[in-house]
């Protein structure tokens, strides 16, 4: 009786390994990054967001990107909303990345639209960790939104395609790294904090954004000239960036 | 034995009641179309990640308030012990049952105050425990960390931590090895891991620190003989490879295992009387994080008890693989005091370990450590035989 007893709870022992909520590591080292949500967004206030990343999520990942989760993704996770004044501006979300130089953590700051805004490494052992931290390669994320990401990384995300992405050949590995860690924010984040993202979007859901590559066509120079503001130097016009509006749901004319 | 007779009644009565139950509480007690998706482990899992839908449906509710940013875990734990000295080896174990709690708390302008609470039903078996405990065989109720650390007081610069927490010095600051084999330098440099109090924390640019001012006691709250903490540590930030940090500990720690260890290196210990003992420690402590997944740690303490010098030290290499579900270690502890020249001057007392932690999921994690003592202190000449112990863990989280 003794026996089938100790069975039964190995058995339910077993079982409850499909736990989801649950994280290897107890609480009291689970650290907020406050500080990086400080010098991502200074002035702002943040709200936290927790939610389960759970098994059925890995799988909705899955589909959407041609690599997932690793198991220790899975568990509860935090969101953090960041507000000025009122209105949600924007999230910043830690999420670890399995690569050879062990498991880097990237806290990422998503906008609205969940496009990249920025990021900073929370852990990273890679000792060019610095070429990715300047400018000259975050300016390169900046505004990209996840089809523009996943155009920018091959079939399984392990090296860059093109020259979407200018980094010095050594870094290859380590870009697309970083482009597969953000990809998989933007889609965790859509997935598990649904609500949350839903209500705050500024472009609707299921929509693409097309970069506009000439902004001032001969039209609009035309239309300015009327206006008396076609030369107006106090415009930067090299910075204006424009975008285009496509409904996924509508189907392309034949 | 009240204990176990209040134990034996609980039990009783949770069995007898899920046997004649509609809706029987363990599963061997149901038919199998009721067992399936039911399990007790499962729902209960379901419970403490999602709590009663019913009664979360009002935003406004209690539940729902408590349950918004709510982390609660059930973590079961259990170790084993076999020490070996002078050719004689016994066997011991521990026995762990506890909440892991992580709330945080804010309202329609953000985050305000983080709570963490962690108590823990603690069962010895013919082994000796730390202090708070009567007997080998005694249980406690032992509360790792509960505090409350409000936020929004300044901002991140600067918060204000209450309650039991781990006393801010060295390695064991940043690194939090509540629960594991693994261990830091704190338990028996300092004489308490935990103790309740009050900090000052926080995160600049560059830094970040914590200092605090506690009880002295450790687990448990009182003011017998007056003991008290005061400790500190601030360090370069955590997300870098290579992490240094100074601390500073001044008190008088309530630890009779402490007091009695420092009494073992005086040639008359009558005058010395009571269980507190007044230490000061001064620490540097490095964390480095080599480009493969290796990481080296160290800490350095020089200080006194009472008017004798002290100085302790560890040093630990850490070998993971890339996903960091396996990791390798090996800890090297010196721990030295100067007696009076009559009593042998400097002795220092040495030990090494190696262990492995295996974590297959969030759910499970799989500890084993050797350690062998390489050098005793021998106060007055006195005779001590090296030791070695062998220590398995197996821990359940869910």
């Amino acid at each position: 009786m003794k026996r089938i007893l100790l069975i039964k709870l190995t058995a339910l022992l077993i079982a409850g390994s499909i736990a989801e909520s649950v994280q290897a590591q107890a609480y009291c080292a689970l650290r907020d990054p406050v500080r990086q949500i400080g010098e991502l967004y200074p002035g702002h206030s943040y709200v936290s967001h927790v939610g389960v990343v759970t098994t059925d999520s890995r799988k909705e990942v899955s589909n959407r990107l041609p690599f997932t989760l690793h198991f220790n993704e899975l568990g509860s996770h935090t969101l953090y909303a960041v507000s000025k004044e009122g209105t949600k501006v924007g999230y910043v979300h830690v999420r670890p990345e399995i690569t050879r130089w062990g498991i880097m953590e990237i806290t990422w700051s998503l906008d609205a639209d969940l496009r990249v805004q920025d990021f900073a490494f929370q852990r990273c052992r890679n000792r060019r960790r610095a070429i990715l931290e300047d400018e000259d390669f975050k300016k390169q994320l900046r505004g990209k939104s996840f089809e523009e990401l996943l155009s920018l990384i091959n079939q399984d995300g392990t090296s860059l395609t093109g020259d979407g992405i200018k980094v010095n050949s050594l870094d290859g590995e380590f870009a697309a790294s970083v482009i597969r860690c953000a990809l998989k924010t933007i889609v965790v984040t859509d997935i598990v904090w649904e609500k949350q993202v839903q209500a705050a979007r500024v472009v609707p859901k299921n929509t693409k954004l097309q970069a506009v590559t000439k902004v001032y066509t001969p039209s609009v120079q035309t239309a300015l000239e009327r206006m008396f503001i076609g030369d107006n130097k106090d415009i930067d016009r090299e910075s204006v960036k424009a975008f285009r509006v496509v409904d996924g749901s509508k189907k392309k004319d034949s | 034995m009240r204990r176990l007779t209040l134990l034996f009644t609980l039990t009783l009565f949770l069995v007898t009641g899920s046997v004649s139950a509609d809706d029987p509480l363990f599963p061997w007690n149901r038919t199998p179309d009721q067992q399936q998706d039911s399990g007790m482990l499962k729902r209960i899992d379901d419970w403490l990640a999602y709590g009663d839908p019913d009664r979360l449906a009002d935003p406004n509710s209690t539940a729902s308030r408590f349950r918004n940013n709510l982390r609660m875990t059930v973590d079961i734990a259990g170790r084993g012990i076999v020490p070996t000295r002078a050719g004689n080896s016994g066997s011991g174990s521990v026995a762990f049952i506890g909440l892991d709690v992580h709330k945080v708390f804010s309202d329609d302008h953000g985050d305000y105050a983080t709570m963490i609470a962690q108590p823990y039903v603690t069962k010895l078996n013919s082994i000796k425990g730390p202090h708070f405990f009567e007997s080998n065989n005694d249980w406690e109720l032992v509360n790792r960390i509960m505090n409350i650390n409000f936020t929004r007081i300044f901002d991140e610069r600067m918060n204000v931590k209450v309650g039991h927490f781990e006393v801010p010095y060295g390695l064991e600051q940043p690194l939090n090895t509540n629960g594991t084999l693994r261990d830091m330098a704190s338990p028996r440099n300092l004489g308490v891991k935990a103790d309740w109090g009050v900090t000052l924390n926080g995160q600049l640019t560059n830094y970040e620190y914590e200092f605090g001012v506690s009880r002295g006691t450790g687990n448990e709250f009182f003011d017998t003989e007056d003991p008290y903490v005061v400790a500190g540590r601030i360090g370069t930030k955590h997300d870098e490879n290579l992490i240094l940090g100074v601390s500073v500990f001044k008190g008088s720690v309530w630890n009779p295992g402490a007091l009695g260890g420092y009494k073992a290196g005086l040639a008359d210990a009558s005058g010395v009387t009571g269980n507190s003992i007044e230490r000061e420690r001064y620490g540097l402590d490095i964390q480095y994080n080599f480009e493969r997944p290796v990481s080296f740690i160290g800490e350095f303490n020089w200080g006194k008890d009472f008017d004798r010098d002290v100085f302790n030290s560890l040093m630990e290499f850490d070998f993971y693989n890339p996903s960091k579900s396996t990791m390798w270690f090996t800890q090297w502890n010196y721990y030295s005091e100067k007696y009076t020249p009559a009593m042998g001057g400097w002795e220092a007392a040495i030990d090494g370990s190696l262990g492995w932690r295996w974590t297959p999921n969030n759910n499970w994690a799989l500890s084993v450590m050797y350690v062998q003592e390489v050098s005793a202190k021998h106060p007055g000449g006195a005779d001590k035989r090296l030791g070695s112990k062998f220590i398995a863990q197996l821990r359940y989280r869910f």
